[in-house]
């Protein structure tokens, strides 16, 4: 596949920009688990609406904002920093699997994720580096029992997991609190998440 | 003019003052209707099967060991193919009779105490029973928001401080599978949104439904289960439905009444899928 990729930057120096970019990435860190997999080739990927979330957050933190514009036959993104208005812009080319609608946002949401993965170099696969560095942010603990790393990473089971790992309902808030709205909205998993609320209710 | 016990949960109200109060519906009574009509106006004419009959043996042993010996009478192991076994028989059946109690033989009895065991060993529902956590046979009474008339329920547990309400099903299999199906077929859908909006309407606050099934017969697995909200909408919808065309029973002369009792007011075509 052939991508065209356009790299620009503005202002006079970027000094502040980047040092903001320092400190999202130290936040982030390299790894985001995956909740999302790909039923024809069977790898895992990120689901946009977590990515966007995990990004925004530590962005809004360190003064930065990422701006991302289709233009009909490619995708603007600007990342920006607030106080100074140093910004870095790039141009990423779509191509098309089908010229429908529906091709058209499938590609923009494909470029999305990727440009956005890509800036701040973020891998969705099975966490390998050693010192566990982990996108988790908001939920700093290790976790409570280890599961074998060949375990499914779909969303449900991805979230069974962590559900099972809740031991209390206030874990268990605090994990449901932090799942993007496309995972709340997810029927299966939101049943999971009562189930498990009623197994730690009756255990409480 | 409104009852007085609209709006109010009632501990310790005997069963019989329960059942018997016709301004109030009850969740079976909604099932009925389902069913037909006729199912319905024959109601009381329901033969109490064995199933039914250990099944509420067992609820009392659960839930109300207190009131079991004023409500049953164990029958001491006879063998009934001698002179000697068919008299002792017969003088617990004359005495059940006489202090009417319902006579439960030591098999039975056994059985009952076998699933009483494997309740209170489960590792999500032990503390339930042998805690005894919460409070059992609740009389709930409630003024229902949607379709419009006086509903009652009665919870087999309430634990009003986790929100949850608990139902025991005592059945051949409780299996994910084997649940299922019993909910389509007894429509436990329906069941379990009557009695939270019942919940919701007397106490204000959303409550969780759970179904504590236990096996009739080896292995005896119990399995806790609930219902998602699809399952309980499709219940409120029924309901609804349910209770309209009670409603349009009622308001109908009494020519078109017998139109209606049945399943199907006319002709229908049917097409056979065999395959």
């Amino acid at each position: 596949m052939e991508n065209e990729l356009n790299f620009e930057i503005k202002g006079v120096t970027a000094k502040e920009l980047f040092e903001a970019w320092f400190d999202v990435k130290k936040k982030l860190g390299s790894h985001i688990v995956a909740q999302g997999k790909n039923p024809h080739f069977g790898n895992d990927y990120i689901m946009l609406d977590t990515l966007i979330n995990r990004i925004d957050k530590a962005c809004k933190e360190y003064g930065l904002g990422i701006m991302q514009f289709p233009t009909g036959e490619g995708l603007i993104t600007i990342l920006l920093h607030r106080e100074s208005g140093h910004y870095i812009q790039s141009y990423y080319k779509l191509i098309l699997d089908k010229q429908t609608p529906q091709g058209v946002g499938s590609a923009i949401t494909y470029a999305k994720r990727q440009i956005l993965q890509a800036m701040f170099g973020l891998s969705a696969g099975p966490e390998e580096d050693d010192d566990a560095e982990t996108t988790r942010i908001e939920n700093p603990a290790p976790p409570k029992t280890t599961q074998p790393k060949e375990v499914s990473k779909t969303a449900f089971s991805l979230a069974k997991i962590e559900m099972a790992r809740a031991d209390t309902l206030t874990d268990l808030a605090e994990y449901w609190g932090m799942q993007s709205d496309e995972t709340k909205n997810n029927k299966q998993i939101r049943a999971l998440k009562d189930s498990r609320k009623a197994e730690l209710n009756l255990k409480a | 003019m409104p009852s007085k016990l609209l709006g109010q949960l009632i501990k310790e109200m005997p069963f019989d003052e329960y059942i018997n109060k016709p301004e109030f519906f009850h969740a079976s009574e909604v099932k009925l209707f389902g069913q037909s009509i006729n199912h319905w106006e024959t109601r009381h004419q329901q033969i109490s099967t064995d199933g039914l009959r250990m099944g509420s043996a067992a609820h009392t042993t659960l839930l109300e060991f207190n009131k079991f010996s004023s409500r049953y009478l164990v029958m001491p192991k006879v063998d009934c193919r001698t002179k000697i076994g068919k008299e002792q028989k017969a003088l617990a059946e004359t005495q059940a009779t006489k202090e009417n109690k319902i006579l439960l033989d030591q098999a039975e009895w056994t059985q009952i105490l076998n699933w009483r065991e494997k309740i209170t060993d489960d590792v999500f529902v032990s503390d339930l029973f042998t805690k005894n956590l919460g409070e059992n046979e609740i009389s709930g009474f409630f003024s229902h928001p949607v379709v419009g008339v006086d509903g009652c329920f009665r919870c087999d547990k309430l634990l009003r401080d986790k929100k949850l309400c608990i139902d025991l099903k005592f059945m051949l299999s409780a299996h994910p599978f084997a649940f299922a199906s019993a909910v389509k077929k007894y429509r436990y859908d329906i069941q379990a949104s009557w009695y939270l909006d019942g919940l919701k309407a007397i106490t204000g606050e959303n409550y969780d439904f759970l179904f504590v099934v236990c096996e009739k017969v080896r292995p005896w697995n119990v399995q806790t289960y609930r219902l998602d909200e699809e399952s309980l909408e499709k219940g409120r919808d029924d309901t609804r439905h349910f209770i309209k065309r009670f409603k349009e029973y009622r308001s109908a002369s009494e020519t078109e009444k017998k139109r209606l009792t049945g399943y199907y007011n006319g002709i229908q075509t049917l097409n056979i899928k065999w395959y």
